[in-house]
């Protein structure tokens, strides 16, 4: 397997895209000696490095942030310099994480990129999909263990049998809607504002708490 | 009604004229148009900082040209995007523009529609309308970009009220703005 790897995210490097690429990778590597290629997708500048490699390999996987309900602009950036590249046959997977805790959120993108894949002449390989991913890089290893587990699992996975694992894929996607009991337990945690416990310490820490509620652009109709 | 209306075309793009077009039947009707090229606007791709989040409330690190979109979009009764279809969805300079509307809501979530979603930060936010020049998408590709479109404006505290192509007649999209 040629296997280059998209990683979407405008954070690059100090992405949550990267950690669960990380534990991919990892899990990856324990099976194979196959040559992979790490590409950041947010590096516009290298969009034609981005391609080549593309062309070269015979498997990608495209991972990415969902942001306002589909892809980065940089990562629709990429898709567009893909079109006129010959590329049918080619083995297409793709991963998106969401901050919000249900995969549901991201089932709008899956479809899009499922279509994409078809109308390309790509061999769809699946989407994994991951909410609830935000704040990953500061819980405590007991609250991300699994989660990183499991990625590592789908890596090895992915380069014995060159596809993710259904099973997996499954586990990863709950919660897909948000059930009543787990509702009830957010409106417990928002009445007590622990569902806003990772952004006060952010703004707290940057000095911004008190001005949270700022409305910098408000016009005469706000 | 006020109107914000954001033409998404790439530089590299064969110009048709259509965006113009549009934008003078609307005015003809009576609408003030506010208009925003895309290709010509400088705007940073969003880096995920969150500064617009945690460090400047509801301001973005880069002060570039979204300013000025901001404050349309919050005088505006409607915003209306429109972009050529190309692998499957509107450009990526429109992507990059919804990318960039993230400081005009709240890092805080609450449930909306049984679904986790963010607060808002404005308590008056403009309608969104999506056209596009389909350039041979299929029927399946423009049903995605709208529901896309339509997930976008949900979480923008929101609504989709309509998705026109440019196969459809202007005076359609006009009829359909007098009945909002």
């Amino acid at each position: 397997m040629k296997l280059a790897v998209f990683n979407g995210s405008p954070r690059k490097t100090k992405s949550n895209s990267t950690l669960l690429m990380q534990h991919f990778l990892n899990g990856f590597y324990d099976t194979t000696d196959h040559h992979t290629e790490l590409h950041y997708l947010a590096d516009t500048s290298k969009t034609k490095q981005h391609v080549e490699a593309f062309a070269k390999a015979d498997t990608a996987l495209i991972v990415l942030p969902l942001y306002t309900d589909a892809m980065p602009g940089q990562v629709k950036f990429f898709l567009e310099k893909l079109e006129a590249l010959e590329s049918k046959g080619k083995q297409v997977g793709f991963i998106i994480q969401s901050g919000f805790p249900e995969a549901y959120h991201s089932q709008f993108l899956e479809r899009y990129f499922e279509k994409l894949t078809r109308k390309m002449g790509w061999k769809y390989l699946g989407t994994v999909i991951r909410g609830g991913v935000e704040g990953i890089q500061i819980m405590p290893p007991s609250m991300t263990r699994k989660l990183f587990s499991r990625f590592e699992e789908m890596g090895n996975h992915f380069a014995l049998f060159g596809q993710f694992k259904p099973e997996l894929v499954r586990k990863l996607r709950s919660p897909y809607r948000l059930s009543r009991l787990r509702r009830l337990f957010f409106r417990l945690f928002m009445a007590s504002g622990m569902t806003n416990y990772y952004w006060d310490r952010k703004l707290k820490e940057n000095g911004a708490f008190e001005n949270r509620f700022a409305k910098p652009y408000a016009s005469e109709h706000n | 009604m006020k109107i914000t209306f954001v033409d998404g075309s790439p530089e590299s793009d064969q110009k048709t004229g259509y965006p113009g077009d549009l934008v003078s039947t609307l005015q003809r009707a009576g609408h003030p148009v506010h208009l925003f090229e895309a290709e010509k606007m400088n705007i940073h791709y969003c880096t995920g900082c969150w500064s617009c989040w945690w460090k400047t409330p509801g301001c973005c690190a880069f002060r570039d040209d979204m300013e000025g979109l901001y404050k349309s979009y919050l005088s505006s009764d409607l915003v209306l995007h429109f972009s050529p279809i190309s692998m499957g969805f509107v450009s990526s300079r429109l992507k990059t523009i919804n990318d960039r509307s993230i400081p005009l809501v709240h890092p805080y979530t609450t449930l909306v529609e049984n679904e986790c979603h963010h607060k808002r930060r404005y308590d008056r936010y403009p309608m969104f309308g999506l056209i596009v020049d389909p350039r041979g998408a299929d029927s399946e590709e423009l049903d995605i970009t709208r529901n896309l479109y339509a997930r976008m404006a949900l979480n923008l505290k929101s609504e989709l009220k309509f998705f026109f192509t440019t196969e459809q007649k202007q005076e359609e999209l006009i009829d359909e703005i007098s009945r909002l």
